[in-house]
């Protein structure tokens, strides 16, 4: 155990001073890991890029067959790894180029295919029946083709074209089932042809480019051959073998050369090429890729956005993926290093590699240096975080090792590399997370900090502040629904959040409009659409450039039915683009055949050609079908060089899918291609004229007649005149405008259906608009219906403590005295005589009372300051109190606001405590430097209260003396709490005094002093009082009458003195409650909660002031606490963090993330939870999901206490001014201005009073806003 | 007239149970327990019949014993494993909190859901590995799949009731594989080899990926299953 121990230390301290480095020299650091992740990752690059099309390997027909004798070959070095074992197939392709030669005008175009095409049965006969003689016995191709069995059950209709169970042997004879007679009898031997040519993209391979085994685009047989330019048909005749015999296939070479003599062409060195096919991606390989991949980016998402306080959230995302990556890199580069070439798939195995390394580590290690103390240096920072995770992260690595090694001893080879890997990974991800991301991490950090610096000035002037404020009444404007376009707009959570209690019609259209939708799908729809007009060029828009290029200017006009013609001669000009083009006449071919097919299938399709053709322009149409027959008509048939390596020119796809037909799969194997065989045909008209078809000779004759009688029209008129053909195009056009009209017009609908009429307006209160219900009425808030009224309170200092029960209100001022106000109306009803003015006594403000102060300030400063370390945040709450003092006291000596701002800084964590250290100063300030005015003023004061009220109750009170027990001598502590219920008004003073007042006869019940501890916070419920006091200690008290009668109260007009039957009985004392000072006491259902700076908080029964609970949770002092009578406890810490409790069980029930710093008040409403904090917003939760709904934000300078009016208001403050909130929809309903524009006052702390009324105190003087207004509105 | 009255009562007390019945779901958010459970209960059979759709995926259809030579789907009498995966899933799911109450289930630290995505990402390693991979000896394969699984179960689990469940249905699975095999509907020699190599570990490791996303699924739930922490 102590090796253990001793290990830990170690290990924290070696992270301890990593940390420190890494801080240090950022810069460096990031390089040189750049550097070493570039090195490693170097040897990558001679790793093959993955990819799935075919790798070639040449090897001549010689060295060919010498190894397949067995001879070995000296030179490995060219030879790939896949040439291992024998082929799957030989393929021997026979490419035949036929014409006819010379061109007569008695032929029709059809001859140009037909002739030469029926030579491919002769050639097929003679290959099937050669014999080749060897000494044993004679071979034919049969011994050696590939014998092939059915075709695949899904390709029955390709039965009658594709040969079965027998010898591949593929040819465009097998379009007539290799049987001449069928081909002599075919009417239409191109459509015959291109009948199953239905797949619209280049890189599938169609039925019509197996059987022909050379590019369409060097076949020579479009469909549409009419104008076809090139009369020489190339073709192949494809055979497959299983083995190879160089002798066989010289044999066969020579035998057809002989029989056709012009096809012996010199040629350069035969070689054999060998194809390898990569394995073919499927669906089924696909689905585990995705998942991996889609478990893989919910991983990543889960744990990036768990990091949380930084600067940049996704810049530390990005590195943490950067580093996870980065070190898979390096893994396989130096796998690679030492010589392990990867036979894995890498995509496939990359996720798993990923979530076996993690992101786990990276997200701890943010954790750990985030929730170091702020005021630290970061370079303190970052060590102090990394060496409280370095046992962990260890041990971590330590155990993933572990069961990687296991996994590297199941012998397994896929296994054991996957293995080898993730340790290679893993370490080399420990390596970049402790350079690279620690560094990053520490970049980050700085920058926060530096950012928090600027965003928040340290030192605002008041004239600044001013300046601001009169620039916000300004530009608080209103518009005409009546809303306040208020600059403190709302950055609402989250859209989708926002809308959760609309009506769900309201809400897609709202989805609808936010997201852009319709524009969106719009856009890329027309982009897609633009694509596929480029793809498919359907108005040869392509060749009408590649002709306008070319200088051969046809086109009179731009007109868009000559463009579309223009295609249709660059069909003649551009061999190039004969594939587009024909797949172009293709969709006009099968619209005609579509139409006519009933009548004459053959001969509409042609006629509709002449007739294009004749449209295409009266002066260049005329003969145009003889005379560029002739004229580009080759007078030889030549072998080009090119027209060796004609099979390259297929597609990749070509191979798999013929053997695919017969369920042979290439993947990861490959073929061998064998030298072609050229023959060369030349063939007389007269034989052409001999095959010819009645039906085909008749086609002709036709269009030729339609033809003339074509130009005869079309020659009187001019020749720019509309042809009757392109009648089809106009219609399509004018379509095409009706249904454009149509479909903007149907946008526009949808356009002004889904927006509002005033789109685009500033503001966006217009978004709002029509979800509140308010608006339907016509509601306008006017500014002069909730004037504030103002209580010129008689206090001569500031308020410290307020409190109210439904119909009153009790304020207590740093001088002591009480008053007791109508909460309706505002009048005085009553000012308690506590300060009893002794004579003799210059200044009431004794000695005893200053140290005191000071005592308690110093006790709270060494309490807090142990917990409280953001010096931006103490620094800022300074501004809050700074303000009004320097305008109020503009002349304090030096020495007094350093102790101010000391006080003021260690008590921030308590509103309360602010404003009393605020009026503190001020109090010091005054008796320091005008004390003889303040002792006057407080003379008088004292004399003159008991007067005023007594004219006021009109009761017969005795004149000039309070109560009896306020005669004698008692020593009146400064007021640090006050606490309210029905008439009984309980008061806690800083020397540990517990006053007890009775409202309704202005006296006082009784007072208890045992311990000398202030009480700081003070809460009555129904006959029990508790006191918290700065000790830690809760005191429970109970009021005793014993006689009933004596409870007479205000309403009854009664004027009996103040029962002295009533007793305060001390029940029980909790010592200590806490370790730490007390900062919330909060009393409800019969449960008290205390919340501490101890990071806990205690749940006691109010009865026997038992401990049921404590509850922890926080991670930081707990700063505010809420309970309603549902027994649901909210609690706010200094970390920002919101805890929603059962108080009843316990248990903790939800946690709310939102705030970056201390929490300062917290309320609960049936729905929702409203808590304000240091960082200057208020934030509205739900309460049952825990998500934030809103966060509205603070003007800087303004306090951030809130309240709620009947559950559905959340008044918060505002520069000189209330806002108020309407909670459901986040919508700012009114500002209430508390006072003229000239003179401010910052509102200090917000209280509701009843249903309707809000008091505000703000320095010495409380206001009064009564809300009827709005209320009846948003009921 | 008695009786088109009689009907539209019927009718009207159905349309009533209809609006309540639909006022519940729309509310279920506001709702306690029931719901809650209803709706996990739905998430974790979608979660079941994915795995098992996963499953058939990686598996080679030679594998599950279809030798039809057309494409590699489902044969037609195999549809209903994807609901029993479903109901099975979502019965783990189910379990797996409950059981975690009461004999203790793995530490706080490990119920997130980046774990949880691991796990399931372990698990579909672990199914690829036995469908691609190439094994010297149907031992070997069930050797290494069962370590794997064990490593998972270890890595990401670690509770005994986690094992307990996925024991129980790798058992469950094995003796369904075995029934099916002795009443001819999967009837091929590699069969038994299949159900003896590949089933135990993979449902072990599918039992146990389940019982993770139902724990993760019951911290959403919160009156049901609060994290106590109190102390007196």
């Amino acid at each position: 155990m102590p090796f253990v121990a001793m290990l830990k230390d170690k290990i924290s301290r070696a992270f301890y001073s990593h940390g420190l480095m890494c801080a240090s020299y950022p810069v460096p650091i990031i390089s040189f890991t750049t550097l070493c992740v570039l090195v490693c990752c170097y040897p990558l690059l001679k790793l093959p890029l993955p990819g799935t099309g075919p790798l070639e390997f040449v090897s001549s027909e010689k060295a060919n067959s010498a190894l397949l004798d067995g001879i070995e070959l000296a030179d490995y070095t060219q030879i790939p790894s896949w040439y291992v074992g024998s082929p799957v197939a030989y393929v021997q392709q026979v490419i035949v180029k036929a014409m006819v030669s010379p061109w007569e005008q008695s032929l029709i175009p059809a001859d140009a295919f037909r002739a030469p095409l029926s030579k491919v049965f002769e050639v097929i006969d003679e290959i099937r029946n050669h014999q080749q003689r060897t000494s044993e016995r004679s071979v034919n191709i049969e011994d050696f083709c590939l014998k092939v069995s059915s075709l695949l059950p899904g390709l029955r209709k390709l039965q009658n074209f594709l040969p079965e169970h027998s010898c591949l042997i593929v040819s465009p004879a097998n379009f007539w089932q290799n049987d001449l007679s069928r081909f002599r009898s075919d009417p239409d031997i191109v459509h015959t042809m291109n009948q199953h040519q239905t797949r619209p993209f280049q890189f599938s391979t169609s039925l019509k480019d197996l059987l022909f085994g050379v590019p369409p685009k060097y076949g020579g047989v479009s469909q549409y051959y009419v104008r076809e330019r090139k009369r020489v048909l190339v073709f192949a005749i494809t055979i497959i073998l299983q083995a190879h015999d160089s002798q066989f296939v010289q044999s066969l070479r020579k035998k057809l050369q002989m029989l056709y003599p012009g096809s012996s062409v010199s040629r350069g060195e035969a070689s054999v090429v060998h194809v390898h096919f990569q394995e073919e991606v499927g669906i089924a390989e696909l689905v585990p890729l995705v998942t991996t991949y889609v478990i893989l980016f919910a991983y990543i998402y889960f744990s990036t956005r768990k990091i949380d306080m930084v600067k940049s959230k996704w810049g530390l995302a990005l590195a943490a993926v950067a580093t996870v990556v980065s070190s898979l890199l390096i893994s396989v580069g130096l796998c690679t290093l030492f010589g392990l070439t990867p036979t894995l798939n890498g995509g496939e195995i990359f996720p798993y590699l990923v979530l076996v390394i993690g992101l786990e580590n990276i997200l701890v290690l943010t954790k750990s240096v985030v929730s170091t103390p702020v005021d630290l240096d970061v370079k303190i920072r970052i060590a102090q975080g990394l060496s409280n995770e370095s046992w962990s992260i260890v041990k971590t690595m330590a155990s993933e090792l572990v069961i990687v090694l296991i996994g590297y001893f199941t012998m397994v080879p896929a296994i054991q590399e996957f293995c080898l890997f993730a340790v290679v990974g893993i370490v080399s991800d420990f390596f970049l997370q402790m350079f690279f991301f620690t560094t990053v991490l520490a970049v980050d950090i700085r920058r926060m900090e530096l950012s928090d610096l600027a965003r928040r000035p340290l030192r605002e002037t008041s004239e600044n502040l001013y300046g601001l404020r009169t620039r916000t009444r300004s530009k608080s404007v209103w518009n005409r629904d009546g809303f306040m376009t208020f600059p403190c707009n709302i950055p609402l959570a989250s859209s989708s959040l926002r809308t959760l209690r609309l009506p769900r019609r309201l809400r897609v259209v709202y989805f609808l409009a936010r997201t852009r939708l319709a524009q969106r799908i719009i856009m890329i729809g027309t982009v897609i659409w633009i694509g596929l007009l480029v793809y498919t060029d359907p108005t040869g828009l392509r060749a009408y450039i590649a002709e306008r290029v070319s200088q051969r200017g046809h086109i009179e006009d731009g007109d868009f039915s000559n463009m579309a013609l223009a295609g249709f001669y660059a069909e003649q000009t551009d061999v190039a683009d004969v594939v587009e083009t024909r797949d172009r006449w293709e969709g006009f071919g099968r619209d005609a055949a579509g139409s006519s097919r009933p009548d004459s299938p053959y001969m509409r399709g042609p006629d509709r050609r002449a007739e294009i053709t004749a449209a295409s322009g009266a002066k260049r149409s005329r003969g145009s079908l003889k005379v560029h027959a002739e004229r580009d008509l080759p007078k030889e048939i030549l072998w080009d060089k090119n027209d060796d390596a004609i099979w390259r020119r297929l597609s990749f796809r070509h191979w798999p899918t013929l053997f695919s037909y017969y369920n042979v799969s290439l993947a990861s194997k490959y073929i061998s291609i064998l030298p072609s065989i050229p023959l060369l045909v030349t063939l007389s008209a007269d034989f052409a004229r001999s095959l010819q078809h009645p039906n085909e000779v008749e086609q002709h004759k036709m269009s030729i007649l339609h033809e003339q009688s074509n130009i005869t029209e079309a020659e009187p008129a001019c020749g720019k005149t509309q042809h009757p053909p392109t009648h089809g195009h106009y219609r399509a056009a004018g379509l095409g405008f009706i249904l454009g009209a149509v479909l903007v017009g149907l946008t526009c609908a949808l356009y002004k259906l889904l927006c509002p009429k005033d789109y685009g307006q500033a503001g966006h209160l217009h978004r709002f608009r029509p979800e509140l219900p308010c608006d339907d009425y016509g509601f306008a808030p006017a500014i002069s219906e909730t004037l504030p009224i103002v209580l010129m309170s008689g206090h001569p200092l500031d308020i410290e403590c307020v409190a109210a029960n439904g119909s009153m209100l009790v304020t207590c001022c740093l001088s002591g005295s009480v008053m007791l106000w109508d909460a309706l109306t505002g009048e005085l009803l009553s000012v308690f005589p506590r300060q009893t003015c002794r004579a003799g006594e210059s200044t009431w403000l004794s000695e005893s009372d200053t140290t005191e102060r000071g005592q308690r300030e110093s006790v709270e400063s060494e309490s807090v300051q142990e917990f409280c370390h953001g010096e931006t945040e103490i620094l800022t709450d300074f501004d809050f109190a700074e303000s009004p003092l320097n305008v109020d006291s503009p002349h304090v000596s030096p020495h007094l606001p350093f102790n101010f701002t000391f006080s003021v800084g260690t008590t921030v964590g308590d509103l309360r405590h602010q404003n009393f250290a605020s009026a503190a100063a001020n109090n010091l300030s005054d008796a320091s430097f005008s004390s003889q005015r303040t002792s006057l003023t407080h003379r008088r004061r004292c004399r003159s209260p008991s007067g005023d009220s007594l004219n006021f109750l009109g009761t017969r009170a005795v004149p000039g003396s309070p109560s009896p027990s306020g005669t004698e001598a008692f020593e009146a502590g400064v007021a640090w709490c006050l606490a309210m219920k029905e008439n009984i008004i309980a008061l806690g003073c800083g020397n540990g005094q517990l006053e007890v007042w009775d409202a309704a006869v202005d006296g006082l019940h009784c007072k208890h002093q045992e311990s000398s501890a202030g009480i700081i916070h003070l809460v009555c419920h129904q006959k029990s009082i508790v006191a918290a006091r700065i000790d830690g200690m809760v005191d429970f008290f109970l009021l005793e009458n014993s006689n009933l009668q004596n409870q007479t109260w205000r309403g009854d007009m009664g004027s009996v003195r103040p029962s002295t039957d009533i007793s305060l009985r001390l029940m029980h004392s909790v010592c200590p409650a806490h370790r730490k000072p007390i900062t919330a006491l909060r009393v409800a259902a019969g449960r008290v909660v205390t919340a501490s700076e101890d990071h806990t908080l205690k749940i006691f029964k109010l009865e026997d002031s038992c401990c049921l609970f404590t509850l922890r949770g926080h991670q930081a002092g707990v700063t505010t606490a809420y309970m309603d009578q549902s027994m649901t406890l909210a609690s706010g810490g200094r970390d920002g963090i919101i805890f929603l409790w059962d108080a009843l069980t316990g248990s903790k029930v939800n946690h709310m993330r939102g705030h970056h710093s201390s929490i300062l008040s917290i309320t609960c409403t049936p729905n929702y939870v409203v808590s304000a904090g240091t960082d200057y917003k208020t934030c509205i939760w739900d309460r049952q999901t825990a998500l934030l709904l809103y966060s509205i934000p603070q003007e800087p300078g303004c306090s951030p206490s809130f309240g709620v009016v009947s559950d559905s208001l959340l008044v918060t403050c505002g520069l000189g001014c209330l806002n108020l909130w309407e909670m459901s929809y986040g919508r700012l309903v009114q500002t209430v201005y508390l006072s003229r524009a000239e003179e401010y006052e910052l509102v200090h702390q917000i209280l509701v009073v009843g249903n309707s009324t809000i008091a505000c105190h703000m320095g010495k003087n409380i206001n009064l806003v009564c809300l009827p207004s709005v209320l009846d509105k948003i009921d | 007239m008695i009786t088109k009255s009689y009907y539209m009562r019927v009718e009207k007390i159905f349309q009533s149970g209809m609006q309540r019945a639909l006022s519940s779901v729309r509310f279920s958010r506001d709702m306690t327990r029931p719901p809650c459970v209803l709706i996990r209960a739905a998430v974790l059979f979608a979660v079941g019949v994915l795995l098992a759709l996963l499953l058939q995926a990686f598996w080679p259809p030679s594998v599950l014993g279809l030798h039809t030579t057309g494409p590699p789907r489902a044969g037609p009498n195999t549809w209903w494993l994807f609901p029993v995966c479903g109901v099975a899933a979502a019965v783990i799911g189910l379990l797996c909190p409950c059981i975690d109450s009461r004999i203790g289930g793995p530490s706080l630290a490990r119920q997130e859901w980046t774990m949880v995505l691991r796990c399931l990402a372990v698990f579909v390693g672990i199914i690829h590995a036995g469908a691609k991979i190439e094994f010297g000896s149907e031992e070997r394969l069930a050797l290494t799949l069962a370590l794997l699984s064990l490593g998972l179960w270890w890595a990401y689990d670690g509770s005994w009731g986690g094992l307990g469940v996925g024991l129980g249905n790798a058992g469950s699975a094995v003796l369904v594989a075995h029934l099916l095999l002795y009443n001819s509907t999967m009837t091929s020699p590699s069969d038994l080899l299949f159900a003896r190599s590949w089933l135990p570990s993979t449902f072990f490791a599918g039992g146990v990926t389940v019982g993770n996303i139902g724990r993760q699924l019951a911290l959403y739930d919160w009156q049901g299953a609060p994290v106590k922490m109190h102390t007196s």
